[in-house]
């Protein structure tokens, strides 16, 4: 019986798996009704040499399904520019950690990715905040908690 | 054959200490594999082929373990093997992870060799003379974990027609060797203060000379210590494996650097090899 519900357990695990080639996984277009406009950068890692180049991607408008949230479209965005992206959690809690290769704490204790949606900073999860299209997203990396980037941080 | 055992404690310290410095901050592939098969092969020629052999793959199964878990929590790496879930299972991680249960595999490795080398004689005379505390608290506590395993197998032996279930039983075994220790525990204090423990300065006596291939091999170990830690303080050795593994090694003091760490790993097993060499030639002169 033991036995039983564990090996239900590994296949059922397995299932929900969706195992895919590199090829396979960036060969397909994002697909979606409606679209953003996301960009992703980096200047306080260049200025600081941890990073080859300020601009991870330019303006580039990204098609995203209906009820997509900010983590979505970064997703879709870094599978059709075949970049690299690392994160941690699921469901509301997804946490950014790294993009291109450069992660968070790379330049000191303060650094990380942050998101602004049409020029606001949201403090919620990217994966909590809902889009309706037509957004411009950024991301940007911080060395100072936001502060080099224009997103001070408050302590309430 | 016990010939590295008969080296001065002092010796055998640096040693240890010189692989263990090694294994915990080279984090490189060239330095921990060499030293994974020298300490193997010297706790086999101590303690027997079989055993080494048993947990030579215990260890590689730790190995393997790590390295397969490790590409599970870390997503960084050019070389993307499959996607799962929307996250990349790298080449890189997996590496990283090799490397990692190399490591620990390694410390385990030193450890179990130097618990073949250092008995509790050895542990007193290295900490008796500046922390005697500390020294007989040490000792002490390597002891313990012997003592209550071969306690514990008595009572279990003697409990096994008494007691039918099996979590029962050892809940009264474990109850028992606790109350038997704590028992010994009061009972070692009081022999100690009635024969007189700390009331005056203590003398040492020891069986420990130090011999002139003491000093050699001691100095030996130091000077190859210092050679294999050179390159990787100066980064002529670096093995980056994020995001695109390679490995660099330039100047003359990596290719030192990387034959002296070699030859200290190998360093055991060879003197044990030649000194049983040379006792079996001495005996079929006889």
């Amino acid at each position: 019986m033991k036995r039983l519900i564990l090996i239900t357990a590994v296949i059922l695990t397995l299932c929900s798996c969706s195992i895919k080639l590199a090829d396979d996984y960036y060969g397909s277009k994002s697909d979606g009704e409606l679209s953003a406009v996301i960009s992703i950068n980096c200047s306080t890692a260049d200025d600081r040499g941890k990073h080859d180049g300020a601009e991870i991607l330019g303006d580039y408008s990204v098609k995203i399904d209906e009820s997509a949230t900010v983590f979505d479209a970064l997703k879709n965005a870094c599978r059709d520019n075949r970049i690299q992206l690392d994160f941690k959690g699921s469901g509301d809690s997804v946490y950014v950690s790294g993009i291109d290769y450069l992660y968070e704490f790379d330049c000191g204790s303060l650094s990380g990715w942050e998101y602004s949606v049409d020029g606001v900073f949201p403090s919620v999860g990217c994966n909590a905040f809902k889009l309706k299209g037509g957004e411009k997203i950024s991301w940007l990396y911080t060395c100072d908690l936001g502060e080099d980037i224009g997103n001070k941080y408050r302590e309430d | 054959m016990k010939a590295f055992r008969d080296l001065h404690p002092a010796c055998a310290t640096v040693y240890f200490l010189a692989v263990l410095i090694i294994a915990g901050f080279s984090f490189n592939p060239f330095f921990l594999v060499p030293l994974f098969f020298g300490t193997l092969l010297f706790y086999g020629s101590v303690k027997g082929c079989k055993r080494a052999f048993s947990s030579g793959l215990k260890l590689l199964l730790l190995i393997v373990v790590i390295a397969a878990v490790n590409p599970l929590f870390s997503h960084n790496g050019a070389t993307v093997l499959f996607f799962l879930n929307d996250s990349r299972i790298t080449l890189e991680a997996l590496i990283y992870g090799g490397v990692l249960g190399l490591a620990a595999a390694d410390a385990v490795l030193i450890f179990m060799c130097v618990n073949t080398v250092f008995d509790s004689e050895r542990i007193i005379y290295l900490f008796g003379r500046y922390m005697p505390n500390i020294g007989l608290v040490i000792s002490m506590a390597l002891g313990f974990v012997p003592k209550l395993r071969a306690m514990y197998a008595s009572v279990s032996s003697a409990q096994r027609g008494l007691q039918k279930s099996r979590v029962k039983r050892a809940l009264r075994c474990f109850s028992a060797v606790i109350t038997q220790s704590m028992e010994g525990a009061i009972i070692t204090s009081d022999s100690m203060r009635s024969r007189g423990y700390g009331t005056g300065k203590r003398t040492f006596f020891n069986r420990f000379r130090v011999f002139p291939r003491d000093l050699i091999f001691g100095s030996l170990f130091i000077v190859l210590f210092t050679l294999s830690i050179l390159p990787l303080i100066l980064g002529d050795t670096a093995f980056v494996i994020y995001p695109v593994t390679r490995f660099s090694a330039k100047g003359i003091m990596s290719g030192f650097g990387l034959s002296a760490s070699a030859v200290l790993a190998f360093f055991p097993f060879l003197y044990e090899l030649t000194e049983g060499l040379k006792w079996k030639y001495s005996i079929s002169k006889i």
